[in-house]
């Protein structure tokens, strides 16, 4: 085994059999996610047109994909969860949950403005893919303490993938928002294809990578609740 | 004993010795420093420098200034308790603090270095003004990825820092009836005086009596 791959593979500071039952968790929903965004930002983008897409369907595809993989994530820890004796999820799957919700609702927070900013052709929305990459990194790197180092390490990801696109994105805006500009990748086809490129990859990795481990020992389990 | 409940003391020990040096990382007189200084230096540009107040160059150097200050002051402190306890400068505990700290940090450190580059070279002059209302999302989320090991005080202002952050983005695309007199420069060191300043200044006082009473004095 490599050294990385073994660096990946410690649990860190938590019991093992608390990382075990995240990574559980997490493995099969981010390979949801990851396919999801593949597949959805490929198809928009290919076929995305700017005169008959509308930013608010660009949002409206995302939330509505981001509700979704939520939505399997509650059944992932539910199914998890009953495993445990009384039925709960385990105390570090809720201090998971808690550490990423912060950075929920920057990400929210932050959408909104943006939509309203650039109001009403939302020459901005680029930007959004980004903002939800680097917040969704930190909340990652936050709970990373709960469900292993791959989880940091995928965290770490999407911080660097977003922070550094934002250094060629200005670059790319004034390219896309000059007046003569009829290229093949208007605002919102562009936008679909960083939300496919950035969380199609990097999650369906993730899950290749902590799938074999994935699933926890049942004795462990109950040893860890007893 | 069964080796769970073995596991869980030493899990229980490592948490509280942790909780402890989060709170030496991050003090009650590092607060007061940082608080006073931001509080001065904000509230300067409002009164004294307001003509001043509008220039990149000025609010660059004079945060950056009082960023110095507080690190340098953060240090000592640290520095001081670390010989008071005949423990190491940098402990794992402080380790895993920073590395909590770090993502949102490096983050900021990025977005600031980004507006200067755009505030300097290109015609997005005004774009720097923004970014107190940022730096205090991105501190407020770093103060909150510590919350597994850090006391609840450290929580509590890190969610003051987050919402009081997105409320100040928000506030920045108002229009200029809700500004209260302010220009763009203005409202930035006034985020700033009112958030780092303000925030910090009551941080210290909450939390001085029980680090006293904790830390012996010297947390």
């Amino acid at each position: 085994m490599s050294p990385a791959r073994a660096w990946l593979d410690q649990p860190d500071s938590q019991s093992s059999s608390a990382s075990a039952e995240n990574l559980a968790i997490a493995a099969p929903v981010a390979f949801a996610a990851g396919l999801l965004a593949l597949v959805v930002g490929l198809v928009f983008a290919a076929l995305g047109d700017s005169e008959r897409s509308h930013p608010l369907a660009f949002l409206g595809t995302w939330v509505a994909i981001l509700l979704s993989v939520f939505a399997f994530a509650f059944h992932r820890i539910r199914l998890v969860a009953r495993r445990r004796i009384g039925g709960v999820a385990a105390p570090d799957t809720q201090r998971a949950l808690t550490a990423f919700f912060p950075n929920l609702i920057a990400a929210l927070f932050l959408t909104v403005a943006l939509f309203v900013i650039s109001a009403p052709d939302a020459w901005l929305l680029p930007v959004a893919p980004l903002l939800w990459a680097l917040f969704y990194g930190l909340g990652l790197i936050a709970i990373g303490n709960f469900s292993g180092r791959a989880t940091r390490a995928l965290g770490w990801f999407f911080v660097a993938v977003s922070v550094s696109s934002f250094l060629w994105l200005p670059i790319l805006a004034s390219v896309l928002t000059s007046p003569g500009y009829e290229g093949p990748f208007p605002v919102i086809r562009l936008s679909h294809l960083l939300m496919a490129g950035l969380f199609g990859p990097f999650h369906l990795a993730f899950a290749y990578r902590v799938w074999p481990r994935a699933k926890p020992p049942e004795g462990a389990l109950r040893k860890a609740h007893v | 004993m069964q080796r769970h409940e073995a596991e869980e003391h030493l899990r229980v020990i490592r948490s509280l010795m942790e909780k402890s040096t989060i709170y030496r990382a991050i003090s009650a007189p590092t607060a007061l420093v940082g608080g006073a200084s931001a509080s001065l230096v904000g509230l300067l540009f409002l009164t004294v420098f307001k003509a001043h107040a509008g220039d990149p160059f000025i609010f660059f150097g004079a945060w950056a200034a009082v960023l110095a200050v507080t690190g340098v002051a953060n240090t000592w402190f640290v520095r001081q308790d670390a010989i008071r306890r005949g423990d190491r400068f940098i402990s794992p505990g402080m380790k895993m603090a920073l590395w909590a700290l770090a993502p949102s940090h490096l983050t900021a450190a990025f977005a600031t270095v980004l507006a200067a580059v755009l505030t300097r070279n290109f015609a997005v002059q005004n774009v720097y003004q923004v970014l107190p209302a940022l730096w205090s999302v991105l501190y407020g989320l770093g103060l909150l990825a510590t919350a597994h090991f850090a006391p609840h005080s450290l929580r509590k202002l890190g969610w003051c820092f987050l919402l009081f952050g997105l409320a100040a983005t928000g506030w920045w695309f108002t229009p200029a009836e809700f500004h209260f007199g302010l220009e763009g420069g203005q409202m930035s060191h006034a985020v700033m005086a009112f958030s780092f300043g303000l925030f910090h200044l009551i941080y210290a006082a909450c939390t001085w009596p029980r680090a006293t009473a904790e830390n012996g004095g010297a947390a």
